[in-house]
């Protein structure tokens, strides 16, 4: 198998699992950079192209509110989790966890 | 004007304006998060070459602008397969109906209007095109804020009983029968129907004394079209098709040996000698080809016939 086509796999794998990252990370508020580092220093590393425009839709759907705040002299974007996207988070996470512990037991055969 | 604001201008133009300003003031705002934060990791002021990079490492701005919009495609996968479905059929279509045109303004002026077909083709096959994704397209937009779906009825029972490939009718070989019965039957049906006059004015005509081949031949011809629509209607094998199918060959290949055993198919009026001789040569190779071609499709549909009885005895 090529670099490419595992570089691909991997991408399509992450790619699932973004959204669930996103809401987990947005329990405390954040700025779309801020957001980007928390990722990063999980080990999620995310591109800025992908992570801007995924936390807009999230936003678009109901499941982050937002406002904009002032501070060090510029405005910013805050996101967080809202109800709907709480309950959400919630019931994905523990789809994750289900999943995570049968794929667990496929990858050990 | 700063590198910034230019990115961020160009991105705002692929954008709709209902949203233009509220995107672009939060890109904005991340853009310089990440400056500073580049600020900070290296203990200096940006430069360009930083700004640049960053920006390039964003995106280009159209993609990054698309990031933001809801994906657009043409036609959705849902109704792409009878979209491709629909424009093989229409171009297929279109294909026969110029070979029509074709046979008709040719016998109209005893010339072969080749560009004339390839302009027509060109033409009817772009509208086409241009018609069949019109229609999906708009067809996408619907379904994608109703129900609406091409293959909500469908039912295991109406799949055709087919297990191998051979099974098929080919679409291509079928549509190639078709077109050229047809067109064989437009040829037909004016010699026919046209005063001997016509043929005396060519330089070279055929011969008059082939004229009870033509009774024969029409009845063939009109046969193999209405077999071949069959054919599309239900694009599979069965025995009795097949069975039908080797005769249809058969006969035709009968026929080309018929006319292949004629000595002279093309009577000369104005040409030289030699070119006549040489028509009349390609001509007869002509029927001599078909009737071996007619021969192994027969052949061929009598092995398939074989094949299907005994998928059915097992």
């Amino acid at each position: 198998m090529s670099e490419e086509h595992l570089e691909k796999l991997r991408q399509e794998l992450r790619r699932g699992v973004l959204v669930l990252a996103v809401l987990g990370s947005l329990k405390q508020p954040h700025y779309g950079y801020s957001l980007r580092k928390q990722l990063q220093d999980a080990g999620i590393d995310i591109d800025e192209g992908t992570l801007y425009p995924l936390v807009r839709r999230l936003a678009d759907q109901g499941l982050l509110d937002s406002e904009w705040q002032k501070g060090d002299g510029r405005e910013r974007r805050y996101y967080q989790l809202s109800a709907v996207g709480n309950d959400l988070l919630a019931s994905l996470s523990s789809e994750w966890k289900s999943l995570n512990s049968n794929l667990e037991k496929l990858l050990e055969i | 004007m700063k590198l910034i604001d230019r990115y961020i201008s160009a991105v705002a133009q692929q954008l709709p304006a209902s949203r233009r300003d509220d995107i672009t003031r939060e890109l904005k705002a991340n853009i310089l998060d990440r400056l500073e934060s580049l600020e900070e990791e290296q203990g200096r002021p940006a430069t360009p070459a930083d700004e640049s990079r960053i920006l390039r490492e964003l995106g280009h701005p159209q993609l990054v602008a698309a990031g933001f919009l809801p994906p657009q495609t043409l036609v959705n996968d849902n109704w792409f397969p009878i979209f491709k479905q629909c424009l093989t059929y229409g171009l297929l279509l279109v294909f026969v109906v110029q070979i029509i045109v074709l046979g008709v303004s040719s016998l109209n002026s005893g010339v072969l209007h080749i560009r004339g077909f390839v302009g027509g083709f060109m033409h009817a096959a772009l509208l086409t095109f241009a018609t069949v994704t019109g229609v999906f397209c708009a067809l996408s937009n619907v379904s994608a804020t109703t129900n609406l779906s091409p293959y909500c009825n469908w039912k295991p029972e109406q799949l055709p009983p087919v297990q191998h490939p051979w099974q098929r009718i080919k679409l291509e070989e079928n549509v190639n029968e078709f077109a050229s019965n047809l067109f064989f039957l437009a040829l037909l049906t004016s010699a026919y129907l046209s005063s001997s006059d016509i043929f005396a004015n060519l330089s070279i005509g055929p011969n008059s004394a082939l004229s009870y081949w033509i009774l024969p031949l029409t009845l063939w011809a009109l046969f193999s079209v209405g077999f071949s629509l069959w054919k599309f209607r239900y694009s599979y094998w069965t025995s009795p098709k097949l069975l039908l199918s080797a005769a249809q060959n058969l006969a035709g290949c009968a026929i080309a040996i018929g006319l292949w055993l004629e000595p002279e198919l093309f009577i000369n009026h104005s040409l030289q000698a030699s070119v006549a001789l040489f028509i009349n040569d390609i001509a007869h190779w002509v029927l001599i080809c078909s009737a071996l071609m007619f021969l192994f499709w027969s052949a061929r549909n009598l092995y398939w016939f074989s094949l299907l009885r005994k998928l059915k005895e097992d």
